[in-house]
C-alpha cells in the first residue's frame, strides 16, 4: 500500500489525469470482481458437475455477454433497471433510490458483462481437478461443501485466480455497457475508459494519452504479476 | 470392534452398461462378501469397477439392494439411498487419489473430520504403525516412493474404520514382494476389525495369493464363485481356464457319443488361445487337410461325455503339463487319446521347456528340461502326445459369440419391465403440481386489472381433485410432496414479502397480446406478488386438504411420512440397534432392515409390483397374524403396501384396522406403542437369534415359521 501511494503521489504531478475516474474505475472493477466471485463459483461448480441434460442452456446464456454487443447488453439491462423497469421499481421500493446511471446499477450491469469472463476459468479451474480426488473425498465422509473447500478449490486455485483477474482487467476497459447504463456523470459514472473517449472527442490527445498509458502499464504489471503467481502455483501443487 | 458375525456385505444389482469395445450390457449380480478378502475377477469392462462404485455410492444402480453390515445402504424398492459420504465405506482407487495439496497426514486426517486432534493422532499413529510408514508424516504425495504410496492410501480410507473395504486393483502397478507384503499388513489390520475386503483385480495371479474367496465376472454375470480352488480346478468358462492355466483351449466339434464309455468323440478345429511363446511355426493357425502330417485319428479327442447333440460345437480345455510326451508309439496305455505331431518350438521358460507341437493343431505341452535331455528333443521331431480323458475340460463358450445377442435382448427385457412401472405414476404427480402450480401463476396474470375474484379458488380445488383422481394419488403421497416442496413455499413467501406493492399496475415485466383484438396480458410485479400469494394459498389448501382427507381415513401422516413406506413401513421398536451417531439413517426401512436383514416385510396386498412378495410365508401364515407375531414377537410395526388402487387401499385399511383390534386384544395394560413389549410382558416370548435368516434371501418370515415350528418341536 505505501508503494501505491507513493506511486499515487508520482503520478499526480502528471497534470491532465482525471484522478477521480481512476478511483471509480477501481472501485467499480473491485466491486464487480468480488461479487462474481461469490455468484461465479457456485454457477462454475454447478456446470462443471450438473449432469442436467439441458445444462448446455445455462453454458450459452452464461457465455451471451461474450458474443452479444455491450450495447445490446446495456439495452436490455437499461430497460430492466430503468425506473420503469421491474428490476429499477424493486429497487425503488426498497431503497427509495433510482437504479439507472448510478454505481450500483454500474455494478449491476458490469457483473452480468463480466459473468462469463469469471465463471469459465472456474469451470476450467474445477474440471481440471481429477474426478477421482473428489470422489476419494466423498467416500472418506466428507461433505459436497467440504470437498468444494478442502480440495476442488485448493486444486483449482489457479482458475479461480485468473477468473478474477480477468474479470478485474474486464471491468477496467469496459466501455459499450457502462455508457449505455451508466451514463457519462462525472464522479459517479464516469470510468477511465469513458474519460478516454471524452478527452479524445475534445481533441485532448495529451490527457487522453496518459490515462491510456497508465492502464496499458497497470494492466501489464497486474497480469505479469498474475502469470509469475501462476507458475510459481504450479510447482507448488503439481496436480497433474 | 463391531463383532464379525454382522459384517458381511450383501449386494444384489442391476445396472445397465455401455463399456468400451463390450458394448451395451446388463450388469446382473448378486452375492455375499463376508469378512475377509473377496476378489472380483474379470476381464476389463466385465462390470467390476461399477459394482465397487455402486457399493460406494458413487453410482447409482437401476435396481438391487446393498446391505453393509446391518444398514441398508440402497434399496431401490424402498428408495433408500444412503449418500456417498454416509456410507462409510473405504475406497481405494486404482490411480490412489491422493490429495496433492495436502501432507500424508494431512491426507490421513482427512477422513476423520470431528475428531478431536488427539483422537485424530492417536488412530494416524496406529494405522501408520500397522502399516510401516510412520516416518512418511510430514511428506507431500509426490515426495514419497511407489509402494508407500498405496500404503498411504489404505492407511487413509482403513483410518476412518469402514464397514466395507473395496480396492480397485490399488496394486496392479507394484511388484509380487511389495504386493505381498502389503497385503500381509492389510490381512494382518483386517484380523482385528474383520471387514469385507472386496478387491478387484483381472491378474490371475493376485486370485490364488490373496483370495479367500473369488466371484468371477464376465459381462456382467457371475459365471463362478468360491474358493480360488473350487473356481479354477475344473473350470467352466474359457476365460476361469485362461485364468487357472490352460494353455490349450481348443474349438470342437461332437463327433460321436459313447454312452456306455461315458465319454464322446471332438473333432479339434481351431486352437483359441493364442500361442504364448514365439517360435518358428509356419502353419499356425493354418488346420491342415489329414494328408499333409501324417496325423492319426484324424485329431479327435475322447472327453468326458455331457449332454449335448452331436455336431454342437464345444471347447477343450487341456493343461500343458498334462500331456505326456513319447519319442516312440506308445503302446498299452490307458489314455484314449494319442496324437503324432511335430515338434515344431521348444522355448526354456525358467525351469521347464515349453514345447510347440503341431498335429494339425498346435497343442503345447510342457516338459522339464532334463526329459528334453533324455529323450534328445529336437525342434523338426516327430513325437506323439499322449492326452489322458479326464485331462479334458469341456468349458461353456464365451458369452460373446453366438448366444450374444439373445442374451442382450433378454436382459433388456429384464432390464425395462420393472423399470416401466414406477416411472409411470411420479410422473403424473409432478404433472399434477405443476398444472397447479401453472394455474397458480397464470391465473392472477388474467385477472390483475379485474378485481380479485374468489370464485378460482373453489374452481381450483375441483380441478385439483380432478387431477388427483386421474393420477390415483394417495393422500399421504400429497402431503409427502407438499411438505418436499419447502423451498417452493419460502420462494414464494420470499417473492410475496419483498414485491414491492404497486396499486396502479403499471409496473409491466412483460406485455404479451397474443391476438389482435385481444385483451393484453400484463405480468407485472403486482401479479407477480399475487402470483406468489396465490400459489401460497393454494399449497395451504392442497395441505389441509390433504390432512383432512387422512384424518377422515383414519392415518395420521406421522404414522408414514418416511420416504420408504409406499411399499414397506415395518419399524423395529424396541431394536438393540441404537441408531444415533455418525452412521445414523433416517430412513425407517433402513431400520427395519437393520432389525430383520431381510426384505419381506411387503406383506403381500393386491397391486402392481409389490404384490405378495412372500407367496410361500402367505400361504402358511395369513397376513393378519403374520404381522401379529411379527409385532408382538419382534417388537416391529407393521404397516403393508398394497398400491393406490381404492379397492385396495381401503382393503389395506381394513386390514389395520383389524391388525389394531387383534394387537389391541393381545397386548396387557399398560403397554404403549414404541415401547418394548418385553418389559411389560416379561422375556417370555423372545425370540432366539434363530429366527434371523438362515439363507441369503430368506425372509424373516420363513424365518421366524422356522424357529417357531423348532420350538413347538421342543
Amino acid at each position: 500500500m505505501p508503494l501505491f501511494f507513493l506511486m499515487r503521489r508520482c503520478l499526480q504531478t502528471l497534470p491532465f489525469m482525471n484522478w477521480q475516474a481512476i478511483t471509480l474505475t477501481f472501485k467499480l472493477a473491485c466491486c464487480v470482481s468480488a461479487i462474481l466471485l461469490l455468484i461465479g463459483l457456485p454457477i462454475a461448480y454447478w456446470v462443471t458437475y450438473s449432469r442436467w441434460r439441458w445444462k448446455f442452456i445455462v453454458e450459452a446464456v452464461v457465455a451471451l455477454p461474450i458474443v452479444l454487443p455491450p450495447t445490446v447488453l446495456g439495452f436490455y439491462v437499461l430497460m430492466a433497471i430503468g425506473s420503469h423497469g421491474w428490476v429499477g421499481k424493486i429497487w425503488q421500493a426498497w431503497f427509495d433510490r433510482r437504479l439507472a446511471f448510478t454505481f450500483p446499477g454500474l455494478v449491476i450491469a458490469s457483473v452480468l458483462y463480466s459473468l462469463p469472463f469469471a465463471v469459465q476459468p472456474f469451470a476450467a479451474g474445477f474440471s481440471g481437478v481429477d474426478r477421482k480426488l473428489i470422489e476419494a473425498s466423498w467416500t472418506l465422509g466428507a461433505s459436497k461443501l467440504r470437498t468444494f473447500l478442502r480440495v476442488i478449490l485448493p486444486l483449482s486455485f489457479t482458475g479461480i485466480l485468473t477468473g478474477v483477474v480477468l474479470s478485474f482487467a474486464h471491468t477496467l476497459g469496459e466501455f459499450g455497457v457502462v455508457l449505455m447504463v451508466g451514463g457519462n456523470i462525472e464522479g459517479v459514472t464516469r470510468t477511465v475508459s469513458i474519460d478516454i473517449y471524452d478527452n479524445v472527442q475534445a481533441f485532448n490527445n495529451v490527457a487522453a494519452g496518459e490515462t491510456a498509458l497508465l492502464l496499458l502499464v497497470f494492466s501489464f504489471v497486474v497480469l505479469s504479476i498474475v502469470y509469475g503467481l501462476n507458475r510459481r502455483m504450479w510447482e507448488a501443487f503439481p496436480t497433474k | 470392534m463391531t463383532p464379525a458375525s454382522g459384517n458381511s456385505l450383501q449386494l444384489k444389482l442391476k445396472k445397465k452398461l455401455t463399456s468400451r469395445g463390450v458394448g451395451t450390457f446388463l450388469l446382473d449380480v448378486e452375492f455375499v462378501a463376508e469378512p475377509g478378502i473377496t476378489i472380483l475377477f474379470g476381464h476389463s469392462g466385465s462390470g467390476k469397477t461399477t459394482i465397487l462404485q455402486c457399493i460406494a455410492g458413487l453410482l447409482k444402480p437401476d435396481e438391487g439392494r446393498i446391505v453393509a453390515g446391518d444398514e441398508v445402504v440402497f434399496d431401490s424398492d424402498s428408495r433408500v439411498d444412503v449418500a456417498v459420504s454416509k456410507r462409510n465405506t473405504g475406497y481405494v482407487f486404482q490411480n490412489l487419489a491422493l490429495f496433492p495439496h495436502l501432507t500424508v497426514e494431512q491426507n490421513i486426517h482427512y477422513g476423520l473430520d470431528g475428531f478431536s486432534r488427539e483422537e485424530k493422532d492417536r488412530r494416524t499413529q496406529a494405522v501408520l504403525e500397522s502399516f510401516h510408514i510412520p516416518h512418511l508424516l510430514h511428506r507431500k504425495p509426490d515426495e514419497i516412493s511407489g509402494g508407500e504410496h498405496q500404503r498411504v492410501a489404505l492407511a487413509r480410507s482403513l483410518v476412518t474404520d469402514p464397514r466395507v473395504l473395496l480396492l480397485d486393483e490399488p496394486l496392479s502397478a507394484l511388484d509380487g514382494v511389495t504386493k505381498s507384503k502389503i497385503m500381509d499388513d492389510l490381512r494382518a489390520w483386517n484380523e482385528a476389525r474383520n471387514i469385507p475386503i472386496i478387491y478387484v483385480t483381472h491378474g490371475r495371479r493376485e486370485v490364488f495369493s490373496l483370495g479367500e474367496r473369488v466371484v468371477a465376472l464376465e459381462r456382467g454375470k457371475i459365471i463362478a464363485q468360491g474358493t480360488p480352488q473350487d473356481v479354477l480346478a475344473a473350470p467352466s468358462h474359457e476365460m476361469l481356464a485362461q485364468l487357472a492355466g490352460f494353455e490349450n483351449i481348443f474349438d470342437s466339434t461332437v463327433v460321436a457319443q459313447y454312452e456306455s464309455h461315458g465319454t464322446m468323440a471332438c473333432r479339434l478345429e481351431r486352437r483359441v488361445t493364442a500361442k504364448q511363446h514365439d517360435g518358428p511355426s509356419p502353419e499356425e493357425g493354418d488346420p491342415r487337410s489329414a494328408g499333409s502330417t501324417p496325423v492319426r485319428k484324424s485329431l479327435e479327442l475322447e472327453v468326458p461325455l455331457v449332454r449335448m447333440d452331436l455336431g454342437a460345437g464345444v471347447r477343450i480345455a487341456v493343461r500343458a503339463g498334462d500331456i505326456l510326451l513319447s519319442t516312440q508309439s506308445p503302446q498299452a496305455l490307458s489314455a484314449r487319446n494319442v496324437f503324432i505331431g511335430r515338434l515344431v518350438a521348444m522355448n526354456r521358460v525358467g525351469v521347464m521347456v515349453v514345447a510347440e507341437v503341431d498335429c494339425g493343431v498346435l497343442i503345447t505341452v510342457d516338459i522339464t528340461p532334463s526329459a528334453v535331455e533324455s529323450l534328445g528333443l529336437k525342434v523338426g521331431q516327430e513325437v506323439w502326445l499322449i492326452i489322458k480323458t479326464y485331462s479334458c475340460h469341456l468349458l461353456h463358450r464365451r458369452s460373446e459369440d453366438s448366444q450374444s445377442p439373445q442374451q442382450d435382448k433378454e436382459g433388456e427385457r429384464g432390464y425395462l419391465r420393472p423399470a416401466a412401472k414406477p416411472s409411470s405414476y411420479p410422473r403424473l404427480k409432478v404433472l399434477y403440481l405443476l398444472a397447479v402450480t401453472a394455474l397458480a401463476f397464470a391465473v392472477p396474470a388474467w385477472q390483475v386489472t379485474a378485481p380479485f375474484s374468489w370464485y378460482i379458488v373453489p374452481g381450483l380445488l375441483g380441478l385439483q381433485m380432478l387431477l388427483l383422481l386421474a393420477a390415483r394419488v394417495e393422500p399421504i403421497e400429497i402431503f409427502r410432496a407438499t411438505t418436499r416442496l419447502k423451498w417452493l413455499f419460502i420462494f414464494l413467501l420470499a417473492t410475496y414479502l419483498l414485491l414491492p406493492s404497486d396499486s396502479q399496475g403499471t409496473d409491466a415485466v412483460f406485455l404479451w397480446k397474443p391476438l389482435e383484438n385481444f385483451r393484453s396480458i400484463a405480468l407485472n410485479v403486482t401479479g407477480l406478488k399475487t402470483a406468489a400469494l396465490m400459489c401460497l394459498q393454494i399449497m395451504t389448501v392442497i395441505l389441509v386438504s390433504a390432512v383432512v382427507l387422512l384424518s377422515v381415513i383414519g392415518q395420521q401422516p406421522g404414522d408414514r411420512t418416511d420416504r420408504g413406506v409406499s411399499r414397506c413401513s415395518a419399524t423395529r421398536v424396541n431394536s438393540p440397534v441404537s441408531w444415533t451417531g455418525r452412521q445414523h439413517n433416517p430412513q425407517p426401512c433402513a431400520r427395519l432392515f437393520r432389525a430383520g436383514q431381510h426384505d419381506s416385510y411387503r406383506l403381500g396386498g393386491t397391486s402392481g409390483r409389490y404384490n405378495t412378495l412372500v407367496p410361500d410365508e402367505m400361504a402358511r401364515w395369513p397376513v393378519l397374524s403374520l404381522c401379529r407375531t411379527l409385532v408382538l414377537h419382534r417388537g416391529v410395526r407393521v404397516g403393508m403396501d398394497v398400491g393406490f388402487e381404492p379397492d385396495a387401499l381401503r382393503e389395506r385399511y381394513r386390514v389395520e384396522r383389524e391388525l389394531r383390534r387383534l394387537i389391541a386384544e393381545a397386548v396387557p395394560p399398560g403397554w404403549r406403542r414404541g415401547e418394548s413389549l418385553e418389559r411389560v410382558r416379561g422375556p417370555a416370548v423372545v425370540l432366539p437369534t434363530a429366527a434371523m435368516p438362515e439363507r441369503v434371501g430368506e425372509s424373516v418370515a420363513a424365518s421366524i415359521y422356522r424357529s417357531l415350528s423348532r420350538e413347538g418341536e421342543r
